[in-house]
């Protein structure tokens, strides 16, 4: 027995001696050594010998395990310092290629805005995407045949009502919420509504006839132009993370009076004038305004006890700036080539 | 529109140390966007009068001519040429001297052309930037010198403002120079011109004896008579008329030509082109009828060219001017020689028999000045704007005046046009006389208020303090009246020019004070708001969390598709388009209608994609709109709603290997674990066309959304179908368990693979695989599942049983899996591990492999365990005739 083991142990060294992989080492180990190896396989056939016989090889077996073991070890350790010099390893290779989604630049967008407004206390409201002409135009002081309608080309529903009209349209503008927020929730509103609205117009790389707005409105008592001003300005400052340097013109929009337009110091020629700017140094930023009396008694509310401001951001227009996109057609192209970039 | 800077200083001093920039700037700062400012010298410097000395054709090419032209250089220069416009030796006319670019960018370089060498251009209007449309060119005579810059031989020194008629929608009172001068000098705070010729515009009281008295006035004695009869004066609240002869139709003098070419009009002949200049000088449109032509007789006329002078003497010559409602299909040829079908809601111009104008809109052919005319009658009327705009929408056609009427001008500005108009005819026909008594039939009320304004809320609306004097010089600058009521309380009076429409309620006067105040003299402040946290918006949270999971954890790229979808793309989908809702003007027969699933065009996107990527995984969330009724309301005041409106998230992946259905599950599995939810997938009956497999196969036939009673706003469900068993293996419905309850609640949504006959018929060249779940259906389900709690850890170790077995194909993993599961309570749960089918197994069979999880609470016995497992073995053979493999 005891014979048995030294053989078995020189034949061990003499293998150990011999290896240069690390690879092989562990195979070696697992044959002697492991659970099943020739060395335990030895060391079972113990239970059959006396109790003296036992004590003396049991010694034995364990001594040499053990000394195997650090021999193992120091073998190990020996390779494994071998293997890292000796092998060439091109760093710079790349790594296991791990797939990546993407999501939409103007889901980017609409996220970061809403996180933004969420922040300043307004809530974030949704409407339908077919609208009633009701909500979309008359309840915003835009009664049928009124000019204001050429501001938008309308893409109507082909169903007509009773008396025999169309009165269901792809909704042109997200305010077409705003008097269903305020019959909804009554004065204590500040809410921003982002979404997607039509246009029947054709398409070119300025024009879609689906795109991306958001509108926010708040409605208080004695709000004021100079309030608007400020709301805008730190909207503006929010979204583009800097000061930012606006003017303020008049604008006409039927639910608003007054209404406004705030240009923005353009960002491409710093109000040099560029093509971005149409040489003016000033982009159009948000149209906006004090809420007409109309639109909020269509809400229900009492313009003599309550106003409110109102204005809007052009999603689409938000990203074509802050990623220099050139064609507005990509947003909805499903382009994977565009997709992929962001 | 557009504005001449020249025409605008006939009105009001604007400094001359104002450049136009600066101008246009406080335009768009005051009053109107100035989309751009174009000086008509600009870009013309290397243009000048050239003569033609010599004209030989091409030697190489048939259609060109080459010119020797003197420019007064020393040398003449060779120009090539084509034929837009005939030339002969001696003429003058521009020449683009090489190198230079004109105002249309258009670059001229020295070239050769076929072998000839050009130096220059024939320049034609347009080509000079000086008219848009058309082909026409300036010839000067003998007198200018060869090389005179073409600047100073046109005179082109105006400056052209272009004013983005969008900002002008609610102001009547600009669409002309006239009241934008009334602007300028306001925000400018300078005086107005004094004009002898027009009433100052901001009082604007016209002279109308000043008409009546005017010397052009004979014949009166005997006057021919207009007889103005408005059948409905909500229609037509006003109505001028009055008849001139010794009329001389012939080209407008040089002056007025260059003005209406400098705004953007062509030049027709004197009398027309008045009333395009006095449109465009004050904003009132204004018609002239040939008198001869709409003249009615008492008797019958045997010679109509004879001249009216002869007649004049008979007393029963006279003209009935009817404004009345078209009757009965009548048609009527415009001045634009088209045949214009009319309907009864449009208001005409009539004489005794025919309609002779479209009220507001055009004239017709038939009552048209032209060379021969000798004698007119001058309409100069307002109409009911509503009115005008639904019938220049009907016949799609909108002029110069419908554009102007349907603003609602001001009433009184009639009679200063035609003041006028009369003035600048008598000035280009001398001859012409005033043979009618002028008619003026009008029926209208202005409310020009007076509007209460109380100072402190306007100060608190504006924001800012702003003096009394301030704002009464301001308003009465724009012509409001102002009596003082109190000490806080202007009464404030609205001139006619703003007041039938524009300005009605105080804070129309915000408007009119702040914008000249300037809206950059504010001072920013935040508002005063009481502290409130915003009430969350759930499902727009739940949405982008679903994005995120798709995107960030399944690796899916987001799309964004139209929601309009076109018959060409559904018929390959086989799918019935009958039901969906259709738009009345689409602008492509792409997109024709409203999309009832994001499927569509999402196979639209793998097609585009398909040749440059191997895989393509998407998906997007979106509305579709069904037609029947839904519950958002439609409008205030009735109970209709609108049509039901859906959000669905589809995903869609496409490759070339075949396991497509089982990594399309495993991503919504993904999902709906995620988001702390269950799920399992079922066989389904009601199932889309475009799966596999293809209906015809299976031998189905009819298909809902057929009745054509129901078709908007029939309830039909989304996903059309017959009920018979579809293939299980490709087409499943999304449950999802209530993890609490663990009852199995409706479905969300389906699993599918596009069937091959689809993909062929959509030019697919991959495997395709879908899901579709209802955003809705999922969101209520989230929001009735309890919040996440934490389970302690299993004290007892649980006990790991394999199980295999062969059974009927037909028979479904769930059921199997719900069988074990319910079996017993110390069954924890089951893990299925393989299937196999083939083989061995012979045909219609399957083996399935399940570890069976064994827990409870005290450490189980491997005796318990067996039996258990005996038994639960024993129910398998029994309930799914199972035949139990031994490992």
């Amino acid at each position: 027995m005891q014979i048995k083991l030294q053989k078995l142990k020189q034949e061990i060294l003499d293998k150990l001696a011999e290896i240069k992989q690390p690879d092989i080492l562990r195979d070696l180990e697992v044959k002697y050594l492991g659970r099943k190896g020739e060395f335990t396989k030895i060391l079972r056939c113990l239970k059959n010998l006396t109790i003296q016989e036992k004590k003396e090889i049991g010694q034995l077996a364990n001594e040499i395990k053990k000394e195997l073991q650090e021999k193992f070890e120091e073998v190990k350790n020996v390779i494994v310092k071998n293997v890292v010099k000796r092998e060439n390893l091109d760093v710079t290779l790349p790594g296991e290629k791990i797939l990546k989604g993407h999501l939409h630049p103007i889901t980017i967008i609409q996220n970061e805005l809403e996180d933004l407004f969420t922040s300043m206390g307004f809530m974030i409201l949704d409407g339908p995407e077919l609208e009633s002409d009701y909500y979309n135009f008359e309840a915003l002081n835009i009664p049928k045949y009124h000019p204001a309608r050429d501001m938008q080309d309308t893409f109507y529903i082909d169903h007509k009502n009773k008396d025999n009209e169309y009165d269901l349209v792809m909704r042109t503008q997200v305010t077409s919420i705003q008097v269903r927020a305020v019959q909804k929730y009554g004065a204590s509103i500040r809410c921003i509504m982002p979404g997607r609205v039509f246009r029947a117009e054709n398409a070119d790389v300025c024009h879609d006839h689906t795109f991306y707005q958001m509108d926010g409105f708040m409605i208080g008592k004695d709000i004021s132009v100079a309030n608007l001003i400020a709301v805008s300005k730190e909207l503006l400052k929010g979204i583009f993370k800097r000061e930012v340097e606006i003017r303020i013109r008049p604008g006409y929009f039927p639910f608003v009076e007054p209404g406004i337009e705030i240009d923005m110091r353009c960002t491409i020629c710093n109000g040099k004038g560029c093509p971005s700017c149409k040489n003016s140094g000033w982009l159009e930023m948000l149209p906006g305004g004090l809420i007409h009396p109309k639109v909020l008694m269509a809400g229900g509310l009492d313009p003599k006890k309550y106003n409110g401001l109102a204005f809007d951001v052009g999603l689409t227009r938000l990203a074509m700036m802050k990623y220099g996109i050139n064609d507005i057609r990509l947003f909805n192209s499903g382009d994977l080539r565009f997709l992929e970039q962001f | 529109m557009q504005l001449s800077l020249n025409w605008l200083k006939n009105f009001v001093n604007i400094p001359e140390t104002l450049t136009p920039e600066e101008l246009g700037l406080k335009l768009t700062m005051h009053t109107v966007e100035i989309d751009g400012i174009k000086k008509q010298a600009e870009n013309l410097d290397g243009v000048v009068v050239g003569e033609i000395l010599e004209i030989k054709k091409h030697p190489n090419a048939d259609k060109l001519n080459i010119a020797q032209v003197d420019v007064g250089e020393i040398k003449p220069r060779q120009i090539i040429f084509g034929q837009m416009i005939k030339v002969e030796n001696g003429f003058k006319l521009p020449v683009a001297l090489a190198p230079t670019v004109l105002p249309t960018s258009q670059e001229i370089k020295k070239t050769k052309l076929r072998g000839e060498i050009s130096e220059g251009m024939f320049c034609l209007d347009q080509e000079l930037g000086l008219v848009k449309d058309g082909i026409s060119a300036h010839f000067f005579n003998k007198s200018v010198k060869n090389g005179t810059s073409i600047i100073e031989a046109l005179e082109l020194n105006d400056v052209i403002f272009e004013v983005d008629n969008k900002s002008i929608t609610h102001r009547p009172d600009l669409w002309g120079h006239y009241g934008m001068a009334r602007e300028i000098s306001t925000f400018l705070n300078v005086q107005m011109t004094t004009n002898d010729k027009i009433p100052n515009p901001k009082s604007q009281i016209p002279n109308k004896s000043k008409i009546q008295n005017s010397k052009l006035v004979v014949s009166l004695s005997n006057p021919f008579k207009i007889n103005v009869n408005i059948e409905d004066y909500k229609l037509c609240p006003r109505y001028m008329a009055i008849a001139l002869e010794g009329i001389k139709v012939q080209e407008s003098p040089q002056w007025m030509q260059k003005r209406l070419m400098s705004v953007g009009m062509r030049p027709i002949n004197n009398i027309v082109d008045i009333t395009n200049y006095v449109m465009i000088e004050l904003g009132q449109p204004s018609h002239i009828f040939d008198l001869g032509k709409i003249k009615n007789m008492e008797f019958p006329i045997s010679n109509f060219k004879c001249p009216i002078k002869s007649k004049i003497q008979n007393p029963k010559l006279q003209t009935n001017i009817i404004i009345r409602n078209v009757k009965n299909g009548e048609v009527i040829k415009t001045l634009d020689g088209q045949d214009r079908k009319l309907d009864e809601n449009m208001l005409v111009i009539a004489n005794s028999e025919n309609p002779i104008a479209i009220a507001g809109v055009m004239g017709g052919a038939n009552s048209e000045v032209d060379d021969n005319t000798t004698s007119i009658l001058i309409e100069v009327a307002n109409f009911n704007s509503v009115s005008i705009r639904k019938t220049a929408q009907k016949l799609g056609l909108r002029s110069e005046a419908s554009i102007r009427f349907e603003k609602s001008l001001d009433l009184n500005l009639c009679e200063i046009a035609l003041g006028r108009i009369i003035e600048l005819i008598k000035e280009f026909c001398p001859n012409a006389e005033i043979i009618s008594e002028l008619q003026d039939e009008k029926k209208y009320f202005l409310n020009q208020g007076p509007i209460e304004l109380d100072l402190e809320w306007l100060n608190k609306r504006i924001g800012k303090k702003i003096e009394e004097k301030k704002i009464v010089e301001i308003l009465e600058n724009l012509g409001f009246k102002i009596e003082k009521d109190s000490d806080t309380i202007l009464m404030v009076t609205i001139p006619t020019w703003r007041a039938t429409k524009d300005i009605s309620i105080p804070e129309d006067l915000v408007e009119e004070i702040i914008r000249i105040y300037s809206y950059d003299n504010l001072d920013p402040e935040m508002p005063k708001i009481t502290m409130q946290a915003p009430e969350i918006n759930n499902e727009r949270l739940l949405e982008r969390k679903i994005k995120n999971i798709l995107s960030v954890g399944a690796k899916l790229t987001e799309v964004y598709n139209y929601s309009f979808v076109g018959e060409e793309q559904l018929k390959k989908m086989e799918i019935d388009f009958s039901s969906h809702i259709k738009l009345v003007n689409p602008i492509a027969t792409r997109q024709t209608m409203l999309c009832q699933s994001l499927i569509p065009n999402l196979l639209e996107n793998i097609k585009l994609n398909q040749a440059k990527y191997e895989n393509i995984n998407l998906f997007e969330i979106g509305n579709v709109f069904l037609n029947s009724f839904g519950n958002i309301n439609k409008d205030n005041k009735t109970k209709d709603t609108l049509p039901k409106q859906e959000k669905y998230i589809a995903i869609i992946i496409s490759s070339k290997e075949n396991n497509l259905f089982n990594k399309i599950k495993g991503i919504v599995e993904y999902l709906i674990n995620s988001l702390g939810l269950k799920i399992d997938f079922e066989p389904i009956k009601i199932y889309p066309e475009w799966a596999d497999p293809i209906r015809k196969k299976l031998g189905f036939e009819s298909y809902p959304f057929k009745d054509k009673e129901k078709r908007l706003y029939s309830s039909q469900s989304q996903w059309a179908g017959l009920s018979n068993g579809a293939d299980k293996k490709i087409i499943a419905q999304i449950n999802i368990l209530n993890q609490c309850l663990e009852v199995e609640l409706p479905n969300i949504g389906i699993v599918a693979q596009l069937n091959n006959q689809v993909a062929m018929n959509l030019g697919i060249k991959k495997q395709i695989a879908i899901a579709e779940i209802n955003f809705k259906k999922l969101y209520d389900l989230i929001l009735s599942t309890p919040e996440k709690k934490y389970k302690e850890l299993e004290k007892y170790p649980a006990v790991v049983r394999d199980l295999a077995f062969v059974v009927d194909e037909e028979i479904l993993y769930i059921d199997i899996k719900n069988e074990i599961e319910n079996f017993d309570e110390l069954i924890g749960y089951v893990e299925l591990f393989d299937v196999y089918q083939g083989g061995k197994l012979g045909q219609n069979k399957k083996n399935l492999a399940f570890h069976i999880i064994y827990q409870a609470d005290k450490t189980l016995t491997t005796e318990e365990v067996d039996e258990m497992q005996e038994k639960l073995i024993k129910h398998l053979e029994d309930k799914f005739k199972a035949q139990i493999r031994n490992f």
